[in-house]
C-alpha cells in the first residue's frame, strides 16, 4: 500500500519536473568546482593574456587548458553519477 | 612503445644501454650504470607536464624490453669487436659476453672504450634530464577520468535499465553513422527488453536475403537473427559521407579505446571551445580528449535529444551514461557471468592453495627435521 502511495507520489512529481528543462548535471558540477581549480584557471587566463597579439600561430595555451580541465574532471568524476539515474 | 611527454626519448636510453652493453663493465660500473639509467628514466617520467606518472613508471614493459635487446645488441658488437681485435679468442658464444663482462679485462683499448662508453652514457643521460620540457600534449589527447561506473565492482552487475536507455540513444543518435555489426537483435533478449520487444524492433528494419526458388534476391522485415543494420553499405562509402572520416563500428568500441569507457564518456561529453591559439579547420570540431584535438563527429548529445520511455530527464551526462553503459556491455556482454565464475574459482583455488600448502609441509617435514652430526675422529 505504502510503495503504491509513494510510486504515485513519484510519478506526479516527476511530472511536475519534466515540465522545465532539464539542466544537464555535469555543467552544473563543472561550474560549481570552478573555485576549486583557480590556481590553473590563473595560468590559463594568463597564458591567454600572454599569447594575445601573436599571429604567428605557433603559440598556444593547451597545455595550461588541459591542466585547469584535468583539475575540474578530477573533482566532477565521483560525484557526476550520484546525480545522474 | 608508451611515449613519454617530452618526446619520444627513449632513443637515449637504448643508447646508453647499447654503449654500455659495447664494452667490459666490472660489476661497480654496471651497477652505477643500472642506477644511472633507471635514475634518467624516472626522471624523464616525473616531469609536471606528465599528467600519468604512475601509468608510464610501471607501464613501459616494451621500453625494457627494448632496452634489453640493444644491451644485448652492444654485446654482440663487443663480441665481434673482440673477435677483430684478439683472433686467438675462438670459443665465441654469445653467451661469452655476458661471462667476459662479469671479468676485467684491462687491455688499453677496452679501457679507452669503457671510457668512451661511460661519456656517452653521461652525456645521453644528462639530455635525457634536460630535454623534460614542454611537448605536444594534445597528441595524446586529455587524460579521462575515472568515472564510478555502476558495474565497476568485483561483483557489480550492468544496470540493465541503463543499457535498455542507451540502446534508445544508440538507435536514435549514433546510429545514423555508427554501424554495430556484430550485435544481433537476438542479443538483446533478457538483457534490456524481452522477446516481443525485440521481435517487433526487428520486423521494423528491411533486410536484404539470400536467392528464393527464382534466383533472385529479395528483402524481408527483420527478423531476431538479424545483425543490427549498418548506415553505409561499405567504408569508402562512410567515408565519402562523412568527409573522409570513418565512424568506427561500435561493437566492441570500449575495449579497442584505452580506458574505452571513460574515455568514450569523456569524449561525447567533453566538446568544448578549443584553447587559445589553437584553430581547427572547417568540418573539424574540437574535443580535448580526442587525440589530436580535432575530431570529425560533432557534438551529438544534445539535452532532449531523446526521450526516454521511462521518463528519465535526457540530459548530455544522461544520455552519455547509458549509451556507454549499452556499449560496454556490447563489447562484453558475458561481464557478468565472468565476474561470478572469477569469484567462484578464486575461492575454490585458495581453498586448494591451503590444502596443498599443509600437503607441501607434511611431506617435507621428514627432510626438514633432519639433524645431522658431524662425528670428528681425533
Amino acid at each position: 500500500m505504502h510503495m503504491e502511495n509513494l510510486a504515485s507520489i513519484g510519478i506526479w512529481l516527476v511530472q511536475f519536473w519534466a515540465d522545465e528543462e532539464p539542466v544537464d548535471q555535469k555543467r552544473y558540477l563543472e561550474e560549481s568546482c570552478k573555485p576549486k581549480c583557480v590556481k590553473p584557471l590563473l595560468e590559463y587566463q594568463a597564458c591567454v593574456k600572454r599569447i594575445h597579439g601573436d599571429d604567428s600561430g605557433q603559440k598556444h595555451c593547451t597545455g595550461q587548458y588541459f591542466d585547469y580541465w584535468f583539475c575540474i574532471d578530477k573533482c566532477v568524476a565521483p560525484k557526476l553519477f550520484t546525480k545522474l539515474k | 612503445m608508451y611515449r613519454t611527454c617530452g618526446g619520444n626519448k627513449q632513443w637515449l636510453l637504448m643508447l646508453l644501454f647499447f654503449s654500455s652493453g659495447c664494452v667490459q663493465l666490472n660489476l661497480r660500473e654496471q651497477n652505477i650504470l643500472c642506477f644511472l639509467g633507471l635514475f634518467f628514466f624516472i626522471c624523464l617520467q616525473l616531469n609536471p607536464r606528465n599528467r600519468e606518472p604512475l601509468t608510464s613508471l610501471l607501464f613501459n614493459h616494451s621500453t625494457f624490453a627494448f632496452v634489453f635487446v640493444t644491451d644485448m645488441a652492444g654485446g654482440v658488437v663487443q663480441q665481434l669487436l673482440r673477435r677483430k681485435l684478439h683472433p686467438q679468442f675462438i670459443n665465441s658464444s654469445l653467451l661469452s659476453p655476458i661471462i667476459a663482462k662479469k671479468d676485467d679485462a684491462g687491455s688499453t683499448s677496452s679501457r679507452s672504450l669503457r671510457a668512451v662508453a661511460l661519456l656517452g652514457a653521461g652525456v645521453s643521460g644528462f639530455f635525457g634530464f634536460s630535454t623534460m620540457a614542454a611537448a605536444d600534449e594534445a597528441e595524446h589527447g586529455l587524460a579521462c577520468p575515472s568515472y564510478p561506473w555502476p558495474h565497476k565492482g568485483i561483483l557489480s552487475s550492468y544496470d540493465h535499465a541503463s543499457i535498455r536507455r542507451g540502446h534508445q540513444v544508440y538507435t536514435e543518435v549514433c546510429a545514423s553513422c555508427h554501424s554495430m555489426s556484430l550485435i544481433s537483435y537476438r542479443d538483446l533478449v533478457g538483457v534490456a527488453y524481452t522477446e516481443e520487444e525485440v521481435k517487433a524492433m526487428a520486423a521494423e528494419i528491411e533486410v536484404a536475403d539470400g536467392p528464393n526458388d527464382e534466383g533472385e534476391m529479395f528483402t524481408r522485415p527483420g527478423k531476431l537473427s538479424d545483425r543490427f543494420p549498418q548506415p553505409y553499405a561499405n567504408e569508402a562509402a562512410a567515408r565519402f559521407a562523412n568527409g573522409g572520416a570513418y565512424p568506427p563500428d561500435l561493437s566492441l568500441i570500449t575495449k579497442a579505446r584505452h580506458n574505452g569507457q571513460n574515455y568514450v564518456f569523456a569524449l561525447l561529453t567533453g566538446y568544448r571551445d578549443p584553447p587559445a591559439g589553437v584553430a581547427i579547420r572547417e568540418g573539424l570540431h574540437y574535443n580535448p580528449y580526442f587525440p589530436g584535438g580535432a575530431i570529425a563527429m560533432p557534438k551529438m548529445l544534445n539535452d532532449g535529444a531523446v526521450e526516454y520511455e521511462d521518463g528519465t530527464p535526457a540530459t548530455e551526462a544522461q544520455m552519455g551514461k547509458d549509451v556507454v553503459s549499452f556499449l560496454s556491455w556490447a563489447a562484453e556482454p558475458e561481464m557478468e557471468e565472468r565476474k561470478l565464475m572469477g569469484f567462484k574459482w578464486i575461492f575454490v583455488l585458495s581453498l586448494a592453495l591451503l590444502q596443498a600448502a599443509y600437503y607441501r609441509r607434511l611431506r617435507w617435514s621428514v627432510l626438514k627435521s633432519r639433524k645431522l652430526v658431524l662425528d670428528v675422529v681425533n
